[in-house]
């Protein structure tokens, strides 16, 4: 009996170290083996959203159920679509916008992993601000007896105050932890900052 | 899924109005300005008086803050912004110069520890330089307690986050009748979701007199991760002002939260699945 729970024991030891340094190396690695297509959709993105506020987000494992938020002055649109319908794209002409970028921007988004895309408002000095969440959903972050994680990147347009173990900071107030939507964020540039989060949005 | 618009709803419907538009703005020119008060040191008069005035004209952008659990205290704030304007207006002003007010059948009177930590709140999106808002929230926060509140009753920094500023349904009701001349009918409880049979029938029936506030689970209607939740729970309070099926019969809802109106196609079983209350109410006749 006591043989079993020591193995038990061990076994559970192991895959949490497993879990750990996974999480790690991705981390470590995955922004720059994948900089240039993130940065990519990040910025087509945000010129998109200048045009025609809008949230994108890939709902399921397979990549093929698309989440579109339209948001209007005092109005948010939720709509859910299937790639091989032809709503999608109805819609997206509807509401005026670009078919085609946006198409491509969802399969960039479908290579990359991407989950999750929306724009973020804040407010410094009274003053408002903008930057770009993404969310990456990779297997590579899953593990066993574990909540899945989701690698999420914030894109600000400014440099940003950070400490000396890297954690996003307030800008006003550089003593003050700043976090974004309840997770810790670390630098991985002046301007780029990442956490992992149970949470994709 | 085919798209639709989203339409009017009850906001047209719900023509009960004791005060207007227009009479609180007046009030609020009538004040000229406002001296600093020394019940709530973080706040600036300037732009506490600009934001009655947003909230008089433009009541739907009224706005929680992200991240928060005030939305139950800001989805009753319909209420006296779309039916009494004026008298939201009286009282936030009475409340900034004196440090408490009355509403309804309460004395509002604000611990010293958020009358301090209002005018502060950060990264919260449009509710930073919102400290009118912040005062509303704080203050409802720290004067209404259910059990959810039981171990935290208490206000400190970061609460705003926290079980202390949660509401539970009952809470949510008794808030309603405290503050507001209001007949409230009320339907569901926090973990067993209301006896309907229909629910698209009742919430159609009841949203055609008038707006019906929803306590929901937020995490299937809004999903942040991409597990089958088992056992929901209702995490969220929005105000329901429309619903109505599409050609497709998928439900459209039309409902207002965080400063804006959504519109959401859901399917029957996912509506059935969310709504754990349904609040409507009448104004008393007097």
């Amino acid at each position: 009996m006591r043989s079993c729970l020591y193995h038990i024991i061990v076994f559970a030891l192991s895959v949490a170290m497993f879990s750990c340094s996974s999480s790690k190396k991705f981390t470590k690695n995955y922004y720059r083996d994948n900089q240039a297509t993130l940065e990519s959709i990040r910025t087509r993105y945000k010129a998109l959203f200048d045009k025609n506020p809008f949230s994108l987000e890939l709902k399921d494992k397979q990549l093929d159920r698309i989440g579109l938020e339209i948001h209007t002055d005092s109005v948010r649109y939720i709509y859910t679509f299937r790639t091989d319908e032809p709503y999608l794209l109805d819609t997206l002409y509807k509401y005026n916008y670009d078919v085609k970028a946006i198409s491509e921007l969802i399969n960039d988004m479908q290579r990359a992993h991407c989950t999750w895309i929306t724009h973020l408002d804040y407010y410094e000095k009274r003053r408002r601000k903008f930057l770009v969440f993404l969310s990456v959903r990779d297997k590579k972050l899953h593990a066993f007896l574990r909540p899945e994680k989701y690698f999420t990147l914030a894109f600000f347009d400014e440099v940003q105050a950070y400490d000396e173990k890297g954690r996003l900071m307030d800008n006003e107030f550089p003593e003050q932890e700043r976090k974004i939507n309840g997770s810790v964020f670390r630098r991985i540039n002046d301007k780029v900052f990442f956490a992992l989060s149970t949470k994709f949005r | 899924m085919s798209p639709v618009q989203a339409s009017p709803g009850n906001l047209q419907r719900d023509t009960t109005h004791i005060s207007t538009q227009e009479q609180a703005l007046a009030f609020l020119d009538s004040l000229q300005r406002l001296d600093s008060s020394k019940h709530w040191p973080n706040v600036d008069p300037r732009l506490f008086l600009f934001n009655l005035r947003v909230f008089a004209t433009t009541p739907l952008r009224f706005y929680e803050g992200k991240g928060t659990n005030f939305c139950a205290y800001s989805a009753l704030t319909y209420i006296p912004l779309n039916h009494d304007p004026l008298g939201f207006a009286r009282f936030m002003v009475t409340l900034y110069t004196k440090g408490r007010a009355r509403m309804g059948k309460v004395m509002i009177k604000p611990s010293a520890a958020v009358r301090k930590e209002a005018g502060l709140l950060k990264y919260k999106g449009a509710l930073d330089v919102s400290p009118a808002g912040q005062i509303w929230f704080l203050s409802l926060a720290d004067h209404f307690k259910g059990y959810l509140n039981f171990f935290n009753r208490g206000f400190d920094k970061g609460d705003e986050n926290t079980l202390w500023a949660s509401t539970n349904f009952a809470k949510f009701n008794r808030m309603l009748r405290r503050l507001f001349d209001l007949k409230v009918h009320a339907k569901g409880a926090d973990l067993i979701r209301p006896w309907v049979s229909d629910i698209y029938g009742y919430l159609t029936d009841r949203a055609s007199k008038g707006p019906v506030f929803l306590y929901l689970n937020n995490r299937l209607l809004i999903k942040k991760r991409h597990v089958a939740t088992r056992f929901g729970i209702p995490t969220h309070f929005v105000l329901l002002l429309d619903i109505y099926k599409s050609d497709d019969d998928k439900i459209n809802i039309v409902y207002w939260d965080y400063g804006k109106k959504t519109l959401q196609q859901v399917d029957a079983s996912l509506l059935r699945k969310i709504i754990f209350g349904i609040t409507d109410y009448t104004f008393k006749e007097s």
